[in-house]
Protein backbone atom coordinates (compact mmCIF):
# COMPACT_ATOMS: atom_id res chain seq x y z
CA UNK A 1 0.00 0.00 0.00
CA UNK A 2 0.86 3.36 -0.90
CA UNK A 3 2.24 5.87 1.81
CA UNK A 4 1.20 9.57 0.77
CA UNK A 5 2.30 12.84 3.19
CA UNK A 6 0.01 16.00 3.14
CA UNK A 7 1.58 18.95 3.81
CA UNK A 8 -1.29 21.26 4.34
CA UNK A 9 -1.89 23.97 6.65
CA UNK A 10 -6.03 24.53 7.07
CA UNK A 11 -6.81 21.65 9.04
CA UNK A 12 -10.64 21.06 7.86
CA UNK A 13 -8.30 20.77 4.07
CA UNK A 14 -6.19 18.55 5.40
CA UNK A 15 -9.03 16.33 7.84
CA UNK A 16 -10.97 15.48 4.53
CA UNK A 17 -8.16 15.45 2.24
CA UNK A 18 -7.49 12.28 4.33
CA UNK A 19 -10.37 10.58 4.45
CA UNK A 20 -10.53 10.88 0.74
CA UNK A 21 -7.23 9.61 0.33
CA UNK A 22 -7.91 6.93 2.63
CA UNK A 23 -10.86 6.14 0.84
CA UNK A 24 -9.31 5.96 -2.28
CA UNK A 25 -7.10 2.75 -0.36
CA UNK A 26 -3.91 5.28 0.78
CA UNK A 27 -1.93 5.24 3.73
CA UNK A 28 -1.84 9.14 5.02
CA UNK A 29 1.67 10.40 6.71
CA UNK A 30 0.01 13.95 8.33
CA UNK A 31 2.49 16.85 9.22
CA UNK A 32 0.69 19.78 11.11
CA UNK A 33 3.94 20.95 12.77
CA UNK A 34 5.95 22.93 9.94
CA UNK A 35 9.18 23.18 11.70
CA UNK A 36 11.92 20.89 9.81
CA UNK A 37 9.64 19.42 7.50
CA UNK A 38 11.93 18.29 5.17
CA UNK A 39 13.70 16.32 7.73
CA UNK A 40 10.48 14.93 8.73
CA UNK A 41 9.67 14.13 5.36
CA UNK A 42 13.08 12.34 4.53
CA UNK A 43 12.87 10.53 7.89
CA UNK A 44 9.20 9.15 7.22
CA UNK A 45 8.68 5.89 4.32
CA UNK A 46 6.75 7.96 2.32
CA UNK A 47 5.85 7.24 -1.40
CA UNK A 48 4.55 10.37 -2.36
CA UNK A 49 4.11 14.01 -0.84
CA UNK A 50 1.06 16.56 -1.54
CA UNK A 51 2.99 19.90 -0.89
CA UNK A 52 0.75 23.12 -0.34
CA UNK A 53 2.50 25.95 -1.50
CA UNK A 54 1.61 28.43 1.57
CA UNK A 55 2.20 27.58 4.68
CA UNK A 56 2.71 29.56 7.73
CA UNK A 57 5.85 31.48 7.73
CA UNK A 58 6.81 28.76 5.13
CA UNK A 59 7.00 28.63 1.62
CA UNK A 60 6.14 25.36 -0.04
CA UNK A 61 9.37 25.76 -2.92
CA UNK A 62 11.68 26.14 -0.22
CA UNK A 63 11.12 22.76 1.16
CA UNK A 64 10.56 21.05 -2.32
CA UNK A 65 13.96 22.15 -3.14
CA UNK A 66 15.34 21.19 0.46
CA UNK A 67 13.98 17.70 -0.18
CA UNK A 68 15.12 17.71 -3.43
CA UNK A 69 18.66 18.09 -2.54
CA UNK A 70 18.35 15.07 -1.00
CA UNK A 71 15.71 12.74 -2.28
CA UNK A 72 13.97 11.87 -5.78
CA UNK A 73 10.34 11.15 -3.79
CA UNK A 74 7.74 12.58 -5.88
CA UNK A 75 6.10 15.72 -5.50
CA UNK A 76 2.56 17.40 -5.94
CA UNK A 77 2.15 21.18 -5.37
CA UNK A 78 -0.99 22.33 -3.90
CA UNK A 79 -1.63 25.88 -3.90
CA UNK A 80 -5.12 28.08 -4.52
CA UNK A 81 -3.14 30.97 -6.04
CA UNK A 82 -3.40 30.00 -9.59
CA UNK A 83 -1.36 31.90 -11.61
CA UNK A 84 1.52 31.13 -14.45
CA UNK A 85 4.53 31.91 -12.63
CA UNK A 86 3.59 30.29 -9.58
CA UNK A 87 3.58 27.04 -11.51
CA UNK A 88 6.21 27.97 -13.53
CA UNK A 89 8.42 28.08 -10.09
CA UNK A 90 6.76 24.89 -8.48
CA UNK A 91 8.23 22.67 -11.50
CA UNK A 92 11.71 24.48 -11.57
CA UNK A 93 12.24 23.58 -8.20
CA UNK A 94 11.72 19.66 -8.67
CA UNK A 95 7.73 20.24 -8.01
CA UNK A 96 6.59 16.59 -10.31
CA UNK A 97 3.49 18.12 -10.45
CA UNK A 98 0.62 21.12 -10.00
CA UNK A 99 -2.82 20.79 -8.74
CA UNK A 100 -4.86 23.86 -7.84
CA UNK A 101 -7.41 24.53 -5.00
CA UNK A 102 -10.27 23.37 -4.80
CA UNK A 103 -9.19 19.72 -6.27
CA UNK A 104 -10.95 17.92 -8.77
CA UNK A 105 -11.55 14.59 -7.21
CA UNK A 106 -11.22 12.87 -10.02
CA UNK A 107 -7.88 15.01 -11.41
CA UNK A 108 -6.54 14.70 -8.31
CA UNK A 109 -6.66 10.88 -7.95
CA UNK A 110 -5.31 10.31 -11.14
CA UNK A 111 -2.35 12.49 -11.16
CA UNK A 112 -2.15 10.51 -7.62
CA UNK A 113 -2.10 7.55 -9.35
CA UNK A 114 -0.79 7.81 -12.62
CA UNK A 115 2.55 9.89 -10.86
CA UNK A 116 3.15 6.75 -8.25
CA UNK A 117 2.44 4.16 -11.60
CA UNK A 118 5.28 6.19 -12.91
CA UNK A 119 7.45 6.43 -10.10
CA UNK A 120 6.80 2.65 -8.77
CA UNK A 121 5.96 0.62 -11.85
CA UNK A 122 7.67 -2.58 -10.45
CA UNK A 123 6.21 -2.48 -7.21
CA UNK A 124 2.22 -2.73 -8.84
CA UNK A 125 0.11 -4.90 -7.01
CA UNK A 126 -0.28 -8.41 -8.03
CA UNK A 127 -3.99 -8.95 -7.12
CA UNK A 128 -5.20 -8.87 -10.56
CA UNK A 129 -7.92 -11.76 -10.88
CA UNK A 130 -10.77 -11.09 -8.89
CA UNK A 131 -13.23 -14.09 -8.57
CA UNK A 132 -17.12 -13.98 -8.22
CA UNK A 133 -19.33 -17.17 -8.18
CA UNK A 134 -16.70 -19.02 -10.07
CA UNK A 135 -16.87 -16.49 -12.68
CA UNK A 136 -13.21 -15.31 -13.06
CA UNK A 137 -11.94 -11.36 -14.13
CA UNK A 138 -8.20 -11.13 -15.43
CA UNK A 139 -7.82 -7.23 -15.17
CA UNK A 140 -4.47 -7.46 -16.83
CA UNK A 141 -5.55 -9.77 -19.67
CA UNK A 142 -9.18 -8.16 -19.98
CA UNK A 143 -10.47 -11.36 -20.30
CA UNK A 144 -13.13 -13.83 -18.36
CA UNK A 145 -13.22 -16.88 -17.31
CA UNK A 146 -15.61 -19.52 -16.84
CA UNK A 147 -15.74 -23.62 -16.98
CA UNK A 148 -12.40 -23.37 -18.72
CA UNK A 149 -13.35 -20.96 -21.59
CA UNK A 150 -12.53 -17.52 -21.25
CA UNK A 151 -13.99 -14.71 -23.58
CA UNK A 152 -11.86 -10.86 -24.06
CA UNK A 153 -13.58 -8.03 -23.08
CA UNK A 154 -13.42 -4.26 -24.93
CA UNK A 155 -12.03 -1.85 -22.00
CA UNK A 156 -15.32 0.04 -21.46
CA UNK A 157 -16.89 -3.67 -20.57
CA UNK A 158 -14.26 -4.54 -18.46
CA UNK A 159 -14.44 -1.36 -16.36
CA UNK A 160 -17.78 -2.07 -15.96
CA UNK A 161 -17.84 -5.30 -15.01
CA UNK A 162 -14.91 -4.18 -12.54
CA UNK A 163 -16.80 -2.06 -10.68
CA UNK A 164 -20.20 -4.98 -10.74
CA UNK A 165 -17.67 -7.76 -9.02
CA UNK A 166 -16.09 -5.34 -6.97
CA UNK A 167 -19.34 -4.11 -5.10
CA UNK A 168 -21.48 -7.03 -5.38
CA UNK A 169 -23.20 -6.11 -1.79
CA UNK A 170 -25.96 -4.31 -3.31
CA UNK A 171 -27.68 -2.92 -6.13
CA UNK A 172 -25.21 -0.10 -7.62
CA UNK A 173 -26.90 3.02 -9.19
CA UNK A 174 -26.47 3.81 -13.23
CA UNK A 175 -25.23 6.77 -12.26
CA UNK A 176 -22.65 5.20 -10.29
CA UNK A 177 -21.28 3.21 -13.30
CA UNK A 178 -21.22 5.77 -15.39
CA UNK A 179 -19.51 8.09 -13.00
CA UNK A 180 -16.48 5.16 -13.17
CA UNK A 181 -16.61 4.50 -16.37
CA UNK A 182 -16.02 8.48 -17.36
CA UNK A 183 -12.24 9.10 -17.51
CA UNK A 184 -10.10 10.63 -19.82
CA UNK A 185 -10.67 8.83 -23.03
CA UNK A 186 -14.69 7.25 -22.16
CA UNK A 187 -17.81 10.16 -21.94
CA UNK A 188 -20.11 7.49 -20.68
CA UNK A 189 -23.77 8.68 -20.63
CA UNK A 190 -26.93 6.74 -20.39
CA UNK A 191 -27.49 5.18 -23.56
CA UNK A 192 -24.14 3.78 -23.77
CA UNK A 193 -24.60 2.17 -20.12
CA UNK A 194 -27.31 -0.02 -21.79
CA UNK A 195 -25.62 -0.91 -24.39
CA UNK A 196 -22.24 -1.75 -22.56
CA UNK A 197 -24.49 -3.99 -20.49
CA UNK A 198 -26.26 -5.52 -23.30
CA UNK A 199 -22.88 -6.62 -24.84
CA UNK A 200 -21.96 -7.69 -21.84
CA UNK A 201 -24.24 -10.17 -21.12
CA UNK A 202 -23.94 -11.47 -24.91
CA UNK A 203 -20.36 -12.16 -24.00
CA UNK A 204 -21.04 -13.99 -20.90
CA UNK A 205 -23.52 -16.23 -22.56
CA UNK A 206 -21.40 -17.06 -25.21
CA UNK A 207 -19.01 -18.88 -22.34
CA UNK A 208 -21.98 -19.88 -20.69
CA UNK A 209 -23.24 -17.69 -17.57
CA UNK A 210 -26.80 -16.62 -18.08
CA UNK A 211 -28.70 -14.02 -15.67
CA UNK A 212 -25.60 -12.90 -14.09
CA UNK A 213 -26.70 -9.22 -14.17
CA UNK A 214 -29.67 -8.24 -12.93
CA UNK A 215 -31.54 -5.44 -13.75
CA UNK A 216 -33.32 -3.15 -10.97
CA UNK A 217 -36.08 -1.18 -12.69
CA UNK A 218 -35.53 2.63 -12.49
CA UNK A 219 -32.80 1.48 -9.62
CA UNK A 220 -30.19 -0.03 -11.31
CA UNK A 221 -28.44 -3.10 -11.70
CA UNK A 222 -27.45 -5.68 -9.74
CA UNK A 223 -24.80 -9.46 -9.31
CA UNK B 1 -6.53 74.78 -39.25
CA UNK B 2 -8.42 75.84 -42.21
CA UNK B 3 -7.66 79.17 -43.87
CA UNK B 4 -11.02 80.72 -43.23
CA UNK B 5 -10.76 80.23 -40.10
CA UNK B 6 -7.78 81.63 -39.73
CA UNK B 7 -8.72 84.37 -41.82
CA UNK B 8 -11.62 84.77 -38.83
CA UNK B 9 -9.74 84.70 -36.33
CA UNK B 10 -7.48 87.46 -37.73
CA UNK B 11 -10.72 89.69 -37.88
CA UNK B 12 -8.81 92.41 -35.90
CA UNK B 13 -5.87 92.58 -38.23
CA UNK B 14 -7.88 93.34 -41.11
CA UNK B 15 -10.11 95.92 -39.75
CA UNK B 16 -7.43 97.43 -38.86
CA UNK B 17 -5.77 97.34 -42.04
CA UNK B 18 -8.68 98.63 -43.53
CA UNK B 19 -8.87 101.85 -40.89
CA UNK B 20 -4.97 101.86 -42.39
CA UNK B 21 -6.16 101.96 -45.73
CA UNK B 22 -9.32 104.83 -44.78
CA UNK B 23 -6.96 107.05 -42.71
CA UNK B 24 -4.22 106.63 -45.60
CA UNK B 25 -6.80 108.11 -48.41
CA UNK B 26 -8.23 111.01 -46.45
CA UNK B 27 -4.97 112.16 -45.45
CA UNK B 28 -3.84 112.07 -49.21
CA UNK B 29 -7.85 113.72 -49.95
CA UNK B 30 -6.00 116.56 -47.52
CA UNK B 31 -2.95 116.36 -49.08
CA UNK B 32 -4.32 116.80 -52.77
CA UNK B 33 -1.95 113.86 -53.34
CA UNK B 34 -2.61 112.24 -56.88
CA UNK B 35 -5.17 109.72 -56.66
CA UNK B 36 -2.13 106.98 -58.76
CA UNK B 37 -0.46 107.38 -55.93
CA UNK B 38 -2.95 106.21 -53.47
CA UNK B 39 -3.40 103.26 -55.81
CA UNK B 40 0.04 102.63 -55.70
CA UNK B 41 0.27 102.91 -52.09
CA UNK B 42 -2.56 100.85 -50.87
CA UNK B 43 -2.05 97.92 -53.47
CA UNK B 44 1.61 97.96 -52.16
CA UNK B 45 0.42 97.49 -48.83
CA UNK B 46 -2.22 95.05 -49.28
CA UNK B 47 0.34 92.62 -50.90
CA UNK B 48 2.75 92.93 -48.25
CA UNK B 49 0.00 92.47 -45.80
CA UNK B 50 -1.59 89.44 -47.95
CA UNK B 51 1.64 88.23 -48.27
CA UNK B 52 2.81 88.52 -44.34
CA UNK B 53 -0.93 86.64 -43.56
CA UNK B 54 -0.11 84.03 -46.18
CA UNK B 55 3.09 83.36 -44.78
CA UNK B 56 1.90 83.30 -41.48
CA UNK B 57 -1.03 81.12 -41.87
CA UNK B 58 1.42 78.23 -43.45
CA UNK B 59 4.04 78.67 -40.90
CA UNK B 60 1.47 77.87 -38.30
CA UNK B 61 0.04 75.64 -39.96
CA UNK B 62 3.14 73.56 -40.78
CA UNK B 63 4.25 73.79 -36.76
CA UNK B 64 0.51 72.37 -35.93
CA UNK B 65 0.56 69.78 -38.71
CA UNK B 66 4.16 68.45 -37.14
CA UNK B 67 2.93 68.27 -33.93
CA UNK B 68 -0.04 66.25 -34.90
CA UNK B 69 1.68 63.89 -37.23
CA UNK B 70 3.92 63.15 -33.92
CA UNK B 71 0.68 62.76 -32.03
CA UNK B 72 -0.16 60.43 -34.20
CA UNK B 73 2.86 58.30 -34.03
CA UNK B 74 2.31 58.33 -30.02
CA UNK B 75 0.86 55.02 -28.61
CA UNK B 76 -0.45 57.10 -25.67
CA UNK B 77 -1.20 60.37 -27.26
CA UNK B 78 -1.18 62.11 -23.75
CA UNK B 79 2.35 62.33 -23.99
CA UNK B 80 3.06 64.79 -26.48
CA UNK B 81 4.21 67.40 -24.27
CA UNK B 82 7.31 65.06 -23.07
CA UNK B 83 7.91 64.64 -26.30
CA UNK B 84 7.18 67.95 -28.57
CA UNK B 85 10.17 69.98 -28.98
CA UNK B 86 10.06 73.36 -26.82
CA UNK B 87 8.68 76.10 -28.96
CA UNK B 88 10.57 79.46 -29.81
CA UNK B 89 8.04 81.61 -30.26
CA UNK B 90 6.53 83.10 -27.32
CA UNK B 91 3.05 82.43 -28.15
CA UNK B 92 3.68 79.11 -28.55
CA UNK B 93 5.80 78.95 -25.53
CA UNK B 94 2.91 79.71 -23.32
CA UNK B 95 0.55 77.11 -24.83
CA UNK B 96 3.60 74.79 -24.13
CA UNK B 97 3.85 75.67 -20.83
CA UNK B 98 0.29 75.18 -20.18
CA UNK B 99 -0.14 72.14 -21.84
CA UNK B 100 3.00 70.85 -19.59
CA UNK B 101 0.75 71.68 -16.57
CA UNK B 102 -2.26 69.61 -17.50
CA UNK B 103 -0.16 67.24 -18.59
CA UNK B 104 1.62 66.92 -15.19
CA UNK B 105 -1.49 66.69 -13.39
CA UNK B 106 -3.25 64.36 -15.43
CA UNK B 107 -0.31 61.83 -15.13
CA UNK B 108 -0.51 62.01 -11.32
CA UNK B 109 -3.80 61.74 -11.96
CA UNK B 110 -3.52 58.19 -13.72
CA UNK B 111 -0.57 56.99 -11.84
CA UNK B 112 -3.23 57.19 -8.80
CA UNK B 113 -5.62 55.59 -10.79
CA UNK B 114 -3.07 52.11 -11.28
CA UNK B 115 -1.98 52.04 -7.93
CA UNK B 116 -5.65 51.63 -6.97
CA UNK B 117 -6.94 49.71 -9.88
CA UNK B 118 -3.63 47.32 -8.70
CA UNK B 119 -4.49 47.61 -5.41
CA UNK B 120 -8.06 46.38 -6.20
CA UNK B 121 -6.96 43.28 -8.63
CA UNK B 122 -4.35 42.43 -5.55
CA UNK B 123 -6.96 42.35 -3.18
CA UNK B 124 -9.65 40.30 -5.57
CA UNK B 125 -6.40 37.83 -5.95
CA UNK B 126 -5.84 37.21 -2.16
CA UNK B 127 -9.27 36.98 -1.55
CA UNK B 128 -9.78 34.63 -4.29
CA UNK B 129 -7.17 32.50 -2.59
CA UNK B 130 -8.67 32.63 0.75
CA UNK B 131 -12.06 31.51 -0.39
CA UNK B 132 -10.45 28.75 -2.66
CA UNK B 133 -9.77 27.04 0.90
CA UNK B 134 -13.65 26.77 2.27
CA UNK B 135 -14.81 25.76 -0.88
CA UNK B 136 -12.22 22.72 -1.11
CA UNK B 137 -12.63 22.05 2.26
CA UNK B 138 -16.58 21.88 1.43
CA UNK B 139 -15.93 19.88 -1.74
CA UNK B 140 -13.67 17.37 0.00
CA UNK B 141 -16.75 16.82 2.37
CA UNK B 142 -18.93 16.60 -0.09
CA UNK B 143 -16.81 13.39 -1.70
CA UNK B 144 -16.25 12.17 1.83
CA UNK B 145 -20.07 11.72 3.16
CA UNK B 146 -21.34 10.83 -0.52
CA UNK B 147 -25.49 11.14 -0.63
CA UNK B 148 -28.14 12.53 -2.65
CA UNK B 149 -28.17 15.94 -0.50
CA UNK B 150 -24.46 16.10 -0.60
CA UNK B 151 -24.14 15.72 -4.57
CA UNK B 152 -26.51 18.88 -4.91
CA UNK B 153 -24.38 20.63 -2.64
CA UNK B 154 -21.45 19.76 -4.68
CA UNK B 155 -23.33 21.15 -7.96
CA UNK B 156 -23.91 24.39 -5.91
CA UNK B 157 -20.38 24.54 -4.54
CA UNK B 158 -19.39 24.25 -7.47
CA UNK B 159 -21.50 27.30 -8.96
CA UNK B 160 -19.63 29.33 -6.32
CA UNK B 161 -16.23 27.96 -7.66
CA UNK B 162 -17.37 29.08 -11.30
CA UNK B 163 -18.50 32.48 -10.17
CA UNK B 164 -15.22 33.31 -8.00
CA UNK B 165 -13.49 32.20 -11.12
CA UNK B 166 -14.91 34.88 -13.36
CA UNK B 167 -14.19 37.81 -10.43
CA UNK B 168 -10.36 36.79 -11.04
CA UNK B 169 -10.01 36.34 -14.43
CA UNK B 170 -12.19 39.75 -14.72
CA UNK B 171 -9.27 41.28 -12.12
CA UNK B 172 -6.67 39.80 -14.45
CA UNK B 173 -8.28 41.14 -17.86
CA UNK B 174 -6.62 45.23 -17.15
CA UNK B 175 -3.14 43.86 -16.31
CA UNK B 176 -2.36 43.29 -20.03
CA UNK B 177 0.08 40.69 -20.34
CA UNK B 178 1.25 39.65 -16.99
CA UNK B 179 -0.92 36.98 -16.03
CA UNK B 180 -0.58 34.42 -18.97
CA UNK B 181 1.98 32.54 -20.32
CA UNK B 182 1.56 31.37 -23.87
CA UNK B 183 3.10 27.81 -24.31
CA UNK B 184 2.76 24.94 -26.32
CA UNK B 185 0.44 23.03 -24.82
CA UNK B 186 -2.01 20.04 -25.89
CA UNK B 187 -5.25 20.92 -26.61
CA UNK B 188 -6.44 17.47 -25.51
CA UNK B 189 -5.45 17.82 -21.89
CA UNK B 190 -7.33 21.20 -21.84
CA UNK B 191 -10.53 19.64 -22.98
CA UNK B 192 -9.94 16.37 -20.59
CA UNK B 193 -9.47 18.71 -17.42
CA UNK B 194 -12.35 20.67 -18.24
CA UNK B 195 -15.02 17.76 -18.96
CA UNK B 196 -13.73 16.29 -15.70
CA UNK B 197 -14.21 19.47 -13.65
CA UNK B 198 -17.82 19.05 -15.05
CA UNK B 199 -18.58 15.19 -15.09
CA UNK B 200 -20.74 15.69 -12.04
CA UNK B 201 -23.11 17.24 -13.63
CA UNK B 202 -22.92 15.99 -16.79
CA UNK B 203 -23.48 12.61 -15.83
CA UNK B 204 -26.78 13.97 -13.11
CA UNK B 205 -28.07 15.87 -16.24
CA UNK B 206 -27.40 12.71 -18.44
CA UNK B 207 -25.62 14.70 -21.08
CA UNK B 208 -23.85 12.57 -24.10
CA UNK B 209 -19.92 13.87 -24.81
CA UNK B 210 -18.74 13.57 -28.21
CA UNK B 211 -14.64 13.87 -28.43
CA UNK B 212 -13.06 14.13 -31.42
CA UNK B 213 -9.96 15.36 -33.22
CA UNK B 214 -8.35 17.23 -30.08
CA UNK B 215 -5.40 15.44 -29.96
CA UNK B 216 -3.30 18.64 -31.42
CA UNK B 217 -1.00 20.99 -29.63
CA UNK B 218 -1.63 24.45 -29.42
CA UNK B 219 0.11 28.19 -28.61
CA UNK B 220 -1.89 29.51 -25.77
CA UNK B 221 -2.07 29.92 -21.97
CA UNK B 222 -3.29 26.92 -20.61
CA UNK B 223 -5.38 28.27 -17.96
CA UNK B 224 -7.14 30.84 -19.61
CA UNK B 225 -8.12 28.32 -22.47
CA UNK B 226 -9.31 26.20 -19.46
CA UNK B 227 -11.27 28.90 -18.30
CA UNK B 228 -13.02 29.87 -21.30
CA UNK B 229 -13.64 26.75 -22.58
CA UNK B 230 -15.07 25.85 -19.33
CA UNK B 231 -17.45 28.81 -19.43
CA UNK B 232 -18.54 27.69 -22.88
CA UNK B 233 -19.59 24.33 -21.85
CA UNK B 234 -21.27 25.23 -18.50
CA UNK B 235 -23.56 27.21 -21.00
CA UNK B 236 -24.15 24.03 -23.14
CA UNK B 237 -25.36 22.72 -19.78
CA UNK B 238 -26.93 25.64 -18.79
CA UNK B 239 -29.07 25.91 -21.56
CA UNK B 240 -29.70 22.09 -22.76
CA UNK B 241 -32.97 20.60 -23.57
CA UNK B 242 -34.25 18.09 -21.84
CA UNK B 243 -34.27 15.08 -23.65
CA UNK B 244 -31.32 13.65 -25.58
CA UNK B 245 -28.58 16.35 -24.36
CA UNK B 246 -25.48 15.75 -26.67
CA UNK B 247 -22.17 18.18 -26.58
CA UNK B 248 -19.77 17.69 -29.71
CA UNK B 249 -16.06 18.95 -28.83
CA UNK B 250 -14.16 18.79 -32.16
CA UNK B 251 -10.78 20.40 -33.77
CA UNK B 252 -10.59 21.43 -37.36
CA UNK B 253 -6.94 22.36 -37.70
CA UNK B 254 -5.56 24.33 -40.92
CA UNK B 255 -1.63 25.73 -41.46
CA UNK B 256 -2.45 28.32 -38.61
CA UNK B 257 -4.85 27.73 -36.70
CA UNK B 258 -6.85 25.08 -34.42
CA UNK B 259 -10.69 25.85 -34.93
CA UNK B 260 -12.42 24.02 -31.42
CA UNK B 261 -16.09 23.93 -31.99
CA UNK B 262 -17.88 23.24 -29.10
CA UNK B 263 -21.66 22.20 -30.30
CA UNK B 264 -24.64 21.14 -28.61
CA UNK B 265 -28.23 20.55 -29.54
CA UNK B 266 -29.46 22.87 -26.55
CA UNK B 267 -32.19 25.43 -26.82
CA UNK B 268 -30.22 28.01 -29.16
CA UNK B 269 -29.72 31.48 -29.39
CA UNK B 270 -32.40 33.49 -31.21
CA UNK B 271 -31.05 35.11 -34.71
CA UNK B 272 -31.95 38.84 -33.54
CA UNK B 273 -29.88 38.10 -30.36
CA UNK B 274 -26.57 36.05 -32.06
CA UNK B 275 -24.49 39.66 -32.48
CA UNK B 276 -25.09 40.45 -28.95
CA UNK B 277 -23.94 37.42 -27.14
CA UNK B 278 -20.32 38.82 -26.46
CA UNK B 279 -21.49 41.90 -25.51
CA UNK B 280 -21.40 42.63 -21.37
CA UNK B 281 -24.45 42.40 -19.68
CA UNK B 282 -25.98 40.92 -22.33
CA UNK B 283 -28.21 38.37 -20.77
CA UNK B 284 -30.62 37.35 -24.15
CA UNK B 285 -34.11 35.48 -23.53
CA UNK B 286 -32.57 32.47 -22.52
CA UNK B 287 -30.96 34.58 -19.85
CA UNK B 288 -33.93 36.17 -18.88
CA UNK B 289 -36.04 32.76 -18.95
CA UNK B 290 -33.42 31.23 -16.68
CA UNK B 291 -32.80 34.45 -14.15
CA UNK B 292 -29.17 33.17 -13.47
CA UNK B 293 -27.54 34.51 -16.33
CA UNK B 294 -24.88 37.68 -15.23
CA UNK B 295 -23.89 38.42 -18.76
CA UNK B 296 -20.17 38.33 -17.91
CA UNK B 297 -19.13 35.07 -18.70
CA UNK B 298 -19.39 35.02 -22.44
CA UNK B 299 -18.30 38.68 -22.58
CA UNK B 300 -14.74 37.37 -20.02
CA UNK B 301 -14.30 35.24 -22.57
CA UNK B 302 -13.91 37.11 -26.23
CA UNK B 303 -11.82 39.34 -23.79
CA UNK B 304 -9.62 36.94 -22.79
CA UNK B 305 -9.73 35.20 -26.08
CA UNK B 306 -8.30 39.09 -27.74
CA UNK B 307 -5.71 38.88 -25.22
CA UNK B 308 -4.46 35.60 -26.04
CA UNK B 309 -4.75 36.33 -29.82
CA UNK B 310 -7.48 33.99 -30.24
CA UNK B 311 -10.90 34.13 -31.53
CA UNK B 312 -14.41 33.67 -30.76
CA UNK B 313 -17.35 33.37 -32.68
CA UNK B 314 -20.92 31.98 -32.44
CA UNK B 315 -23.59 29.64 -34.77
CA UNK B 316 -26.75 28.98 -33.73
CA UNK B 317 -29.94 28.08 -34.66
CA UNK B 318 -32.87 28.89 -32.31
CA UNK B 319 -34.66 25.34 -30.82
CA UNK B 320 -32.11 23.46 -32.88
CA UNK B 321 -28.23 24.12 -31.87
CA UNK B 322 -25.33 26.19 -30.63
CA UNK B 323 -22.07 26.27 -32.02
CA UNK B 324 -19.19 28.49 -30.73
CA UNK B 325 -16.01 27.72 -32.37
CA UNK B 326 -12.45 29.24 -30.30
CA UNK B 327 -10.01 30.15 -33.46
CA UNK B 328 -6.24 29.12 -31.62
CA UNK B 329 -2.60 30.12 -33.19
CA UNK B 330 -0.61 27.03 -33.92
CA UNK B 331 2.12 29.54 -34.10
CA UNK B 332 3.85 31.79 -31.31
CA UNK B 333 2.64 35.13 -32.58
CA UNK B 334 2.36 36.86 -29.47
CA UNK B 335 5.10 36.60 -26.15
Amino acid sequence: MFNITIIEDDPEVREELKILLQNSGYKINLITDFDNVEKKVLESETHLVLLDVNLPNKNGYEICSKIRAKSNIPIIFVTSRNNSMDELNGIMLGGDDYIEKPYNVPILLARIQNLLNRTYSNKREENNIIEYKDIKLDIFKSQVMFNGKEIELTKTELKTLYYLFTHTDRIIARTDIIDFLWDNEIYADDNSLSVVITRIREKLKEIGIENLIETKRGQGYRL
Amino acid sequence: MSFLGYIKDKASYILAFIVYCVIVIFYAEAMQINNNFIIVIIAISFIFASIGFVVNYLRKNKYINEINSIIDGLEEKYLISEVMEKPKREEDLAYYKILKRTNKSMLENITKMRMAQKDYKDYIESWVHEIKLPITSAKLLCENNKSEITNKIDEEVEKINNYVEQALFYARLDQVSNDFMIRNINLADVVRNVLARNKKIMIQNNIKVEVKDIAVNVFSDEKWLEFILNQIIINSIKYKKEQNATITISGVENKENVHLKIKDNGIGIKESEINRIFDKGFTGTNGRNQKKSTGIGLYLCKRLCEELDMNLTAKSKENEYTEITIIIPRIKRID
